[in-house]
């Protein structure tokens, strides 16, 4: 079982799912802390190349807004990895709902 | 310039070159369809090598990321870095679906935004090195 997330990746976690919840062609978020780093992956379905650099921007912005934290954010983009993109999540990466 | 410096942007241009050659040499008969999804990942690891070459330059061998966390924690932290964070996870993102997807699936555009974003991780890191 992954460790309980810190106070600051709780709050890194809602934000991103905050700022995705009204993009529909999100699917959900994992996350993970390791070292110094709160690791995220964003699953999507298959969106063009805009639409992922959308997303990607959109995930900077909140990155951002953590100072005292390092936000190593990633997207899954179902039209890159095919059907199973939540088989590409590392193992302990826990779910976060956007939605 | 450290010698070992040298050697990292050495590797990364030679990566770099490996890209297009991969794409454009005759396949081999039993080669069925290019391997784009190398293409990727050759792109990635020279964006790779031009983060080593970097830190090697300013910081010396102890500040060589000994895994991936690592070197987005070393980027992450890196003010003058902050311009590659985008370019630098979206081949880091393709190299995985790249490498672990059972059938990873790169248009040509992707293709060409891979080594894209390799040209402007490189832009960077020779504006900061001083090697234009």
């Amino acid at each position: 079982m992954a460790a309980r997330a810190t106070p600051n990746t709780s709050a890194v976690v809602m934000a991103f799912a905050e700022r995705f919840r009204s993009a529909d062609e999100c699917r959900g978020i994992w996350y993970r802390e390791r070292g110094p780093l709160t690791e995220l992956w964003l699953v999507t379905d298959p969106i063009d190349l805009p639409g992922e650099r959308h997303l990607r921007a959109l995930g900077l912005e909140v990155s951002a807004a953590f100072r005292d934290v390092t936000v190593d954010f990633h997207i899954l983009n179902s039209r890159l990895v095919g059907d199973d993109p939540q088989g590409l999540v590392p193992a302990g990466a826990e779910y976060h709902p956007i939605r | 310039m450290d010698g070992r410096t040298q050697l990292h942007l050495d590797a990364a241009e030679r990566h770099k070159n490996l890209a297009p050659w991969l794409l454009h040499s005759p396949r081999p008969p039993d080669l069925t369809s290019y391997p784009d999804e190398w293409v990727v990942t050759i792109l990635f690891y020279s964006a790779v090598h031009l983060i080593s070459a970097y830190l090697m330059e300013r910081a010396g061998p102890g500040s060589i990321p000994r895994s991936h966390a690592e070197r987005f924690a070393e980027v992450g932290r890196r003010p003058e870095l902050r311009s590659i964070v985008m370019p630098y996870t979206e081949l880091y993102d393709w190299s995985i679906a790249a490498r672990y997807a059972a059938r990873p699936t790169f248009a040509a555009t992707d293709l060409q935004a891979a080594s894209d974003d390799r040209d402007r991780i490189a832009r960077v890191i020779s504006q900061l090195l001083g090697v234009e």
